[in-house]
């Protein structure tokens, strides 16, 4: 009988030792985690555009509200840095950067942006040191995000207040440009 | 022979309960790191690295992109102001002061998240800047499968829903801690 209690307390324990090891491991290797649908929408360093007010998201991502349209694009910080563009004359809009596990590392939206412009730059720490030393042009009109990420993806959420917002939604998600910086050349 | 049918025993329990509650743990969001207000409950970190690991779980096993803090934040409601659970048959009217933000949506969603269709087609989303306000500033919505006077959210179909309501630009967390907004509350009318 005691040994029968000893061992029931003993697969308690183990059960909880496992429980909490479950659960701190499923952010790396959940098998439908945000990165993954994304990854079924299209390649690296490339917006797709994964849902339009009106219904049409397809992207098997919950929970996204049907009041905005929204595109994402993964990028790897360890080929370059990324550099993303667009602009409109939107009521609101809002940008998100993801790393690989779906944490939000930044986000800001078009109030906090400079004229009101998307226009923002990624880099890791390294490409930070070399952007200071050869500061550019780009890097002065852009919003600069020192991540300290390889993989990860970007959100944005444009909102289309009615049905007369289409056209300039679609536009300003389709604009939007997902591209590896290149460092101005050492003068 | 008997400690090892014993360690086998210990191990394969252990591993079904262990798992078992993991799954369970998952299928529902929990109190850590909520923010509830009457029937809302919102999760303001549910996406940061600051979150509790039982949200990271939930959020990377669902695969959600949540609302970060400098967008907004993101109020779930199950139930109306009875403890009743939300459904398609009934109609409802949300009444009252909105919080501060520049904008917020109302929509009506699944069990599962995903969005639901008015009877015309149309998703079940109603935008701020559209709606109408009383003279005090609060706002007055009526959620139903049928037309409802004044501002309307269209629901259609049958079985449960959520009310999501989403403060974009919002001023819920300032630097001098939370701040308590006030959401409008569900109460039922007729159902079918």
């Amino acid at each position: 009988m005691r040994r029968l209690a000893y061992l029931g307390s003993l697969t308690l324990v183990f059960a909880g030792i496992m429980h909490i090891l479950i659960i701190l491991l499923i952010p790396s290797y959940a098998a439908q985690d945000a990165w993954t649908k994304l990854e079924e929408r299209g390649e690296l360093w490339r917006f797709s555009t994964v849902a339009l007010p009106g219904g049409a998201n397809t992207s098997k991502l919950p929970s996204i509200d049907p009041a905005f349209g929204i595109a994402a694009c993964r990028f790897d910080l360890s080929e370059a840095p990324l550099i993303v563009e667009t602009s409109g004359d939107l009521p609101f809009w809002s940008v998100a950067i993801f790393d690989r596990k779906g944490r939000n590392i930044y986000s800001f939206n078009d109030r906090t942006a400079i004229e009101r412009r998307l226009s923002l730059i990624v880099v890791d720490p390294v490409q930070m040191a070399q952007l200071r030393k050869n500061p550019s042009e780009d890097t002065e009109r852009a919003v600069l995000i020192e991540a300290d990420v390889k993989q990860g993806f970007i959100l944005i959420r444009a909102l289309q207040q009615d049905q007369s917002w289409a056209p300039v939604v679609r536009q300003f998600l389709s604009d939007a440009t997902c591209q590896r910086y290149e460092f101005p050349d050492e003068a | 022979m008997r400690f090892l049918l014993e360690l086998f025993c210990v191990v394969a329990l252990g591993l079904l309960l262990g798992g078992g509650l993991s799954w369970y743990s998952i299928q529902n969001r929990h109190g850590f790191g909520s923010l509830t207000i009457d029937r809302w409950t919102a999760w303001p970190q549910a996406g940061s690295p600051d979150a509790d690991p039982y949200t990271k779980a939930k959020v990377a096993s669902d695969g959600e992109v949540p609302l970060d803090s400098a967008e907004g934040v993101e109020f779930v409601a199950r139930d109306d102001a009875q403890g009743q659970r939300l459904s398609r048959n009934c109609s409802y009217r949300l009444m009252g002061k909105t919080p501060v933000a520049r904008l917020w949506t109302l929509a009506a969603h699944g069990e599962d998240g995903r969005t639901l269709f008015g009877s015309d087609g149309k998703p079940s989303v109603v935008v701020s800047r559209n709606m109408t306000y009383d003279q005090e500033g609060s706002v007055s919505i009526g959620v139903s499968p049928m037309l409802a006077s004044g501002n309307w959210l269209p629901i259609s179909g049958s079985g449960p829903f959520n009310l999501v309501f989403r403060l974009y630009d919002a001023q819920i967390i300032n630097d001098r801690g939370l701040v308590r907004p006030q959401m409008p509350v569900i109460a039922r009318q007729d159902c079918v």
